[in-house]
């Protein structure tokens, strides 16, 4: 039977009249491709049909076969694989194309069932497979098959040390917030205790158990989870650049102090509880926003990494041998397949071929290489084998350049002094000078009370709901603004977006989809037009080139025959018993004699032996919602800019229709660079830069603020301060306007957590607060202070 | 009353053995993939192949 229109595997359209099944539980499912196909069959016939009702995205469609022999060379397990003492090895491999909890229960069962495997654990998170097995009954290379054949890229990867550091990291931020809670909840219950036995008259003994309780538990929380306020504040001392650290340093020292005083000598007041549950709060936003950041480090972060691992080099008795990609040297020949990436700079040797160079240049349209021509590393091959001389490898590849121009921007990033911490430094001095003044004060008035009132001023001002109105609300921001499709990675984001002077804009992949469309089709001959285009879609089916997808919406099953393809020319073949050629104007006139007829930009044409039958133009299609979003950034008086890659021209075509006035093209990754840091130098102007591309990159990492689209390159979204998670450009107005509220959410804070200390401090000053009142009053401030920011989540309510 | 010099400094010997447990759970990466653990325990192994839905009982610690 027949079942829907789009693959079961991978969700995209199935081509008609072409049949690829699969009977996964009892129904034949139509399938877009062979690749498609035998991933299907391979994880039906092992058993784990079910995993397409536990999906909850559609798979990727499979890539083309890989080399897996080099993985088994000696010199490559040294690199990658370790040895245990019991005589096993393991490895770590970097998944590519797991998207959701049933990827992961795909692979650890299917892998499981392989002889030999000891032990295994794949993470959805940090997308990596750490295995174990026994060699001797298994290779690395039949792993890393055997999770190809499943539909799923392996590569095998050490952990570099910046992924080691940030993992370390993140585990000790995890233990100081889990001995925060803990200890909270132990010192709270204690305090309840000591409130209750303050009213009812406690015993002596009693209240010092608990106070001393208490101390132990706080010492071991401010020594511990508490550390990275004082090391910051102490770092911030030392560089003389005070940040939000010390005022929190000072805030839970003092209050310990003050407690541990009072414990001693059995007089004054303790404030444990209120330490512990400001260093918990405080820990829970530092370490929320940490995941939000390391989520997007832990996409691909090197450039080199677009390359395979493994390649074919010629040996002098001219057959093929797999070597590791790290092994090459200049003057190798180099065979690469077709789908494959090239893996080092070089020159054509042999073959012709289409090659996509979007890694570089960010065009989606393939150009043809020759014998002679140069290809580029991180380009990837067409439908043709090529072999190719390699002149370049290391840091001398151009893709490689892209990587330096980063480190380079990024270097020169402007940097954003938040608001709090401007504000940080003169609360600081302004409190401990009216403390000074305070003790001065009591100090010749009445000796006894002048440490005790003092210290209740300093706990009183601690500047909890001052330190908490910035992260509070950006965390509630960052997840409301996830939930409607942006995540954001950095939070100076929030800080800058208010201030924004220019937004330049990507042209293909960014305004555009990125894929070619049928815009207009003239036709020359007697066949009509939905003729024209169901035999030109016919003669395309076959091809994964761009120009080949803008015919599949207007498949309609007609066979082709014969085909031939022709690199950079066109294709040719039988289509009801009639010879077509669909291509340039060259290629056509092949076979029906000169044409005259104006040729353009993405332009082809169709023709049978009678003469030409119509000529189609293509264009990459905007997205719907670019004009839209366009005026919306203009009407908040933001001046537009267009930098394209693209030298065609139309980049100006586009940027009249959105009305963007300054418009540069064929700009490449350098030009970019420039563009935008002349902006930036111009008068200090903050500049956001939207894109997708690698060529983007550089721009991506340098402006104020960045945006990478939803199809971006890894490398891209690394780069980027905000990362698009649906393929639509309305996430720019959300984004503005969240940073808006965000904006007033802050400043609200802010001036409750003044008002607060404002009215607070005269009072302690003048020994009017005894403690209750001074832990009722830090809670409520800060409670308030979170409770406002939470207005920023629309599905988040207070409990 | 005088429970209390007994029990509380029990209850802290608890505290440290939660704040153990809690370290090693931290420490064998119980808390890196919160996600696919949470939903894994919903997916049926296959009903009508019992043999390989018993082998696959959840491994503890890979060596690594």
């Amino acid at each position: 039977m027949r079942c829907d229109a789009s693959c079961y595997h991978c969700g995209l359209p199935v081509p008609d009249g072409r049949r690829y099944e699969v009977d996964i539980d009892g129904i034949a499912r139509a399938m877009c491709c062979p690749a498609c196909q035998a991933v299907a069959e391979v994880i039906t016939s092992g058993g784990f049909g079910q995993y397409y009702q536990y999906r909850t995205e559609n798979s990727e469609t499979p890539d083309a076969a890989q080399e897996f022999a080099a993985f088994d060379t000696p010199a490559f397990q040294d690199s990658f694989v370790s040895r245990e003492k019991d005589g096993s090895v393991s490895v770590q491999l970097l998944l590519g194309g797991i998207h959701c909890a049933a990827c992961v229960w795909l692979i650890e069962h299917y892998l499981r069932q392989l002889p030999g495997v000891r032990a295994l654990r794949v993470s959805l998170n940090e997308q990596q497979a750490n295995i174990c097995w026994w060699p001797g009954q298994l290779e690395l290379s039949e792993i890393c098959a055997a999770i190809a054949a499943i539909g799923y890229q392996a590569q095998p990867f050490t952990h570099n040390r910046l992924e080691q550091l940030r993992d370390a990291e993140q585990r000790l931020a995890l233990r100081r917030l889990g001995v925060a809670g803990i200890g909270m909840m132990q010192v709270g219950m204690y305090a309840i205790a000591l409130y209750a036995g303050d009213l009812q008259d406690i015993a002596v003994e009693y209240r010092s158990l608990l106070r001393g309780v208490s101390l132990l538990l706080t010492t071991f929380i401010v020594s511990y989870a508490a550390r990275p306020f004082f090391s910051g504040a102490w770092r911030s001392l030392k560089t003389r650049s005070p940040g939000m650290d010390l005022p929190i340093a000072i805030a839970i020292g003092l209050a310990y102090i003050a407690s541990v005083h009072a414990t001693v000598t059995g007089s004054g007041e303790v404030y444990f509880d209120s330490v512990c549950m400001f260093t918990f709060f405080l820990l829970c936003g530092r370490y929320l926003e940490m995941r939000a950041r390391h989520h997007s480090g832990r996409l691909t972060a090197d450039v080199l990494s677009l390359l395979p691992a493994t390649v074919l080099r010629a040996t002098p008795d001219g057959s093929y041998e797999a070597i590791p990609a790290a092994n090459i040297r200049c003057a190798d020949t180099l065979l690469v397949k077709s789908g494959q990436v090239i893996p080092a700079d070089g020159r054509v040797v042999t073959g012709a071929s289409d090659v996509n160079e979007a890694a570089l240049t960010g065009e989606f349209m393939p150009v043809t290489k020759q014998r002679g021509d140069s290809v580029s590393a991180g380009a990837v091959n067409g439908e043709n084998p090529l072999t190719i001389r390699v002149e370049a490898v290391g840091r001398n590849m151009r893709v490689s350049h892209i990587k330096q121009l980063l480190d380079r921007a990024q270097d020169e990033k402007p940097k954003v002094e938040e608001l709090a911490q401007r504000i940080a430094l003169w609360f600081v001095l302004a409190v401990l000078s009216i403390a000074a003044a305070v003790w001065l004060f009591w100090h010749f008035r009445q000796p006894d009370l002048a440490l005790a009132i003092t210290l209740s001023v300093l706990v009183v001002s601690c500047p909890c709901a001052l330190s908490l109105a910035t992260p509070t609300a950006i965390t509630a921001a960052t997840n409301a603004l996830r939930q409607r499709g942006v995540l954001v990675t950095r939070r100076a984001v929030w800080e800058t977006l208010p201030g924004l002077k220019h937004v330049i804009f990507d042209k293909t992949g960014t305004l555009t989809k990125g894929l070619l469309r049928v815009e207009a089709v003239s036709v020359a001959g007697a066949v009509d037009e939905q003729q024209c285009l169901r035999i030109a879609a016919a003669l395309e089916r076959g091809s994964n080139h761009p120009i080949a997808n803008a015919f599949g919406d207007h498949d309609a099953g007609l066979q082709a025959a014969a085909l031939h393809n022709e690199t950079g020319q066109g294709v040719q073949g039988m289509v009801e018993g009639e010879r077509y050629r669909l291509g340039s104007v060259a290629y056509v006139a092949g076979i029906c004699g000169a044409v005259a007829a104006e040729s353009g930009q993405h332009c082809i044409f169709l023709a049978s032996e009678h003469g030409l039958l119509a000529r189609f133009k293509l264009l990459d299609e905007l997205r719907p919602e670019a004009a839209t979003v366009i005026r919306q950034l203009q009407d908040k008086n933001l001046s537009v800019h267009l930098l394209s890659g693209d030298a065609s021209g139309a980049a100006a075509v586009i940027a009249a229709q959105l009305g963007i006035a300054h418009v540069v093209e064929g700009a490449q990754p350098q030009h970019k660079l420039d563009y935008l840091q002349a902006l930036q130098g111009n008068a200090q102007e903050k500049v956001m830069m939207v894109g997708d591309g690698i060529n983007d990159i550089p721009v991506l990492a340098a402006a104020d603020v960045s945006l990478a689209m939803l199809d971006a390159s890894d490398l891209a979204k690394t780069s980027a301060d905000c990362i698009s998670l649906t393929p639509s450009l309305e996430n720019l107005p959300a984004l503005f306007a969240t940073a808006n509220d965000t904006g007033k959410i802050i400043r609200q804070n802010l001036l409750w957590a003044l008002l607060y200390n404002a009215s607070a401090i005269p009072l302690a000053a003048l020994g009017f607060v005894p403690p209750y009142l001074a832990a009722i009053g830090m809670s409520t401030s800060s409670i308030v202070v979170v409770a406002n920011s939470l207005r920023l989540c629309p599905r988040l309510r207070i409990a | 009353m005088e429970s209390l010099f007994i029990l509380i400094p029990v209850a802290l010997i608890f505290v440290a053995l939660a704040v153990k447990a809690f370290f090693w759970a931290v420490d064998n990466k119980q808390f890196d993939d919160l996600e696919s653990s949470a939903q894994n325990i919903l997916f049926d192994d296959d009903p009508q192949n019992p043999p390989s839905a018993d082998e696959s009982t959840p491994l503890d610690k890979p060596d690594d």
